[in-house]
Order: structure tokens, then sequence, then C-alpha cells
């Protein structure tokens, strides 16, 4: 058993209580029980933490939709720079600060501390992308973003009407900190 | 340094009870709906909580408002029933949007381990994100110092675990995260005579110990 990373998919179920359930796809069915999963709001991706055995990790990494980070977490994008950009921007989280000589432990503190500037229904739809302005989105969704971003801490100063998804995202990247899940340190 | 400010309370009754009128200070939460019409009772024959019926009930200790906060007691996991703890639990009007209702860690016998759920109102339907899982978890196992405890509010710091296993931890940084609200008790599928909670504590977890004695011997003798 290891303790991996992953970005990966969540999907909402109603489960045999009745519940509106939100779960990371896949795990339950690998009996994955160890797991620690920080999700983007509600948009249907987490960055999840789990134990896992060779086995679960390869069934797992087998879909499409999920993208493992290396074992070693302080190794640097390199020449996988392309992949790495792709996976991001694929999942609607910017890619702009990724470089080759970006360490993997960084990026995940990048993603989680994306993942707190989140709305209650899903951004991305109905054509927003991470290119979409502040302007273009509803008064509603703006005030959301706005307030998650000062609930974590995060500056909002510079941002306008103008001013893209991309960019108000990326304000998180220069606060995010370290954290310690399932006893790992990122 | 934390302060128990409930408990343990063995509840111990004369005849069966529902437990907001057992004690005043347990407060039934989430909507009383059909999926929610669950009652949890203090019962004479066993002394300890059940629910009368099988369906749902979550109640909430409100005897002292909490930040930090820590509930522990003994349950008995059974599958297909679920009983659990609550963090921060706050009521909901039914259809406010976006309302942080906390979080709940069961002790889930039937996918054998603790799960723990974050628990919204986006749009006005209630949802449980699972955003952590751990341990082991049997049929028909009790399990005593079973505990869910929150501090801080950036991130919410979440432990939990039992006398067993544990603890483990969760960060919560989610933009729903739960920042106030109260400890409670969940009780999801109940039969009559099945899961069980009992000997349940409340702890402050951001009291301020009063000072003690080496303080007050300090003073003493710094007078003489």
């Amino acid at each position: 058993m290891a303790i991996r990373f992953y970005l990966a998919p969540m999907e909402t179920i109603v489960d045999g209580r009745g519940r509106r359930l939100t779960r990371v796809k896949y795990i339950g069915a690998l009996g994955i029980s160890l797991t620690s999963v920080n999700d983007y709001g509600n948009e249907p991706l987490c960055f999840l933490g789990a134990d896992v055995t060779p086995a679960q990790h390869a069934a797992l990494t087998a879909n499409a939709d999920v993208s493992p980070f290396p074992v070693d977490l302080d190794s640097t994008v390199g020449a996988n720079l392309a992949t790495v950009q792709q996976a991001l921007e694929s999942r609607n989280l910017p890619a702009d600060d990724v470089t080759v000589n970006t360490p993997y432990r960084i990026m995940m503190r990048w993603i989680i501390a994306i993942f707190s500037i989140t709305t209650a229904q899903p951004l991305f739809s109905g054509g927003v992308t991470l290119d979409t302005t502040l302007g273009q989105l509803t008064v509603a969704q703006r005030q959301e973003l706005q307030a998650a971003a000062q609930s974590a801490g995060y500056s909002t100063a510079g941002l306008t009407l103008q001013s893209t998804i991309r960019e108000a995202l990326r304000k998180a990247v220069g606060s995010a900190g370290e954290r310690t899940i399932l006893g790992v340190v990122v | 340094m934390p302060v128990k400010v409930y408990g343990p309370d063995a509840f111990t009754v004369g005849a069966d009870v529902n437990l907001n009128t057992y004690d005043a200070n347990w407060e039934k939460v989430l909507p009383a709906d059909a999926s929610w019409a669950g009652v949890v009772q203090a019962k004479a024959a066993t002394d300890d909580l059940r629910a009368t019926n099988a369906s749902a009930a979550s109640y909430r200790w409100n005897g002292q408002t909490l930040v930090g906060q820590k509930i522990l007691g003994k349950l008995l996991a059974g599958a297909g029933d679920y009983p659990g703890f609550h963090a921060r639990l706050t009521p909901t009007p039914g259809g406010g949007a976006n309302r942080v209702l906390g979080y709940l860690a069961e002790w889930q016998a039937t996918e054998n381990l603790i799960q723990i759920y974050r628990i919204t109102e986006p749009g006005g339907v209630l949802t449980y994100a699972t955003i952590a899982s751990a341990g082991v978890v049997g049929n028909g196992s009790t399990y005593t110092g079973a505990y869910l405890r929150a501090t801080g509010t950036n991130p919410v710091h979440l432990e939990y675990g039992d006398n067993t296993q544990g603890p483990f931890t969760f960060d919560d940084s989610n933009a729903a995260r739960a920042v106030s609200g109260q400890p409670g008790v969940s009780f999801s599928d109940a039969l009559p005579i099945s899961i069980w909670i009992d000997d349940v504590e409340v702890w402050d977890e951001d009291a301020i110990a009063p000072v003690g004695n080496p303080w007050r011997l300090a003073i003493q003798q710094r007078a003489g």
C-alpha cells in the first residue's frame, strides 16, 4: 500500500438511502478505503489522495479521466510540460504558472488553493471557460467567486469585469500553502 | 485546552423519552420530510439512544455555542444502518440556497469504513459530498471513543476515529466548508432494535483552561 495522489472525476448519484451524493468515481468499486478528497466546488473534479495497492493504482489510472501524480512529488514537470498543461486546462484549471521547473508538490498546492474558489452551482457550463470574463458571469456568480476568494484569504485586488476567470483563479496560486494529506506533506 | 461541556451521558431513563424532551439542549434538525421522519429516543430498556423507526434523524446539542468542538461516544455499527456524529451542524430551512449544513461522520458497516461527508444545500438540494474515508467498521461491532472533532475555519481541520483506529484527519478548504454550527448525533435507516449511540460527551476545543494551582502558588510565593 502507498499514498498516491490523483486528479479524478466526481460523480453525483442518489444513494440507497435516497440522498444526493457526490463521490469520487471508480474508487468504491476498487475497494479503496483510505481517501482524502479535495473537491472543486460543484465541478465534477477533485484532488484525491488515497492509500492504494499497485493493482488498485493500475486500475484507477486505466481510466482516461484519472491523472496520477508521480511518487516523487519533488520531481519537476520537465518533459511532461505539454501533457501536464493539457491535463490541467482540460479540467478548467489554469496552467499558466506551470513550467518545466515546477515541482509536482508545488503544483498540487496550487490546485488545492484554486479549488477553494468555487460557486454553488457548476461554473463551467453553458459555454463558460477559463477565458470567460467576470463581466460575462451573472452577478450572483461573481459575488460567490469573490466571497469564496476572500473567505480563503486571497486578494481580489486588480480584478475588474474585464478580468478572466483564469486571472481570478490564478490569484490563489500565489497564496497556496503547505498542508498535510494522509500524512504526506504537500 | 479542551474542556468537556456535556456528558458522559449514559441516558439512564425510567421510560422511553424523545431526546429533545430528555434534555432540551438537544434539538432535532434537518427538514421534517418523509426521509427525516425518525425520532431519537433515550430508551429505558437499554439506557442508550436509538431511532424509533426505519428512517433518519439528526439532533444537535445546543447547550453552549461552540466553534472548536468534539463529540464522542460509544456506538454500535450495523449493516444497512448508519450511526454517526455531526460537527458544525446548522439547521436548514429546507430551501435556502447553498446553506452549509456541516459535517457528518458515519460508521458504515455495509461499506466497511468510516465515511466523512460535508453536507450542503446547493440550489436547495440537500447534498452529501464524500470528502474522506478511513478505517474498518464491522457489522455488529461496538466502537468506544468514536469521535468527530472540528477546529479552525480556514481550513477547517477535521479529526475522527475511535479507540481502535485513527486519529484520521482532513483539512477542508472548500468554499462550502462549515465554519460554525453545533455538534450532533445522527441515525440513518435505523431500525428500533438495531444501532445505538451511548455515553455521549461534547468538548469545547477552544476553551481556555482555568488558572490552576501552580499559578496560585507562584502568586502566593511572590506575595510572601
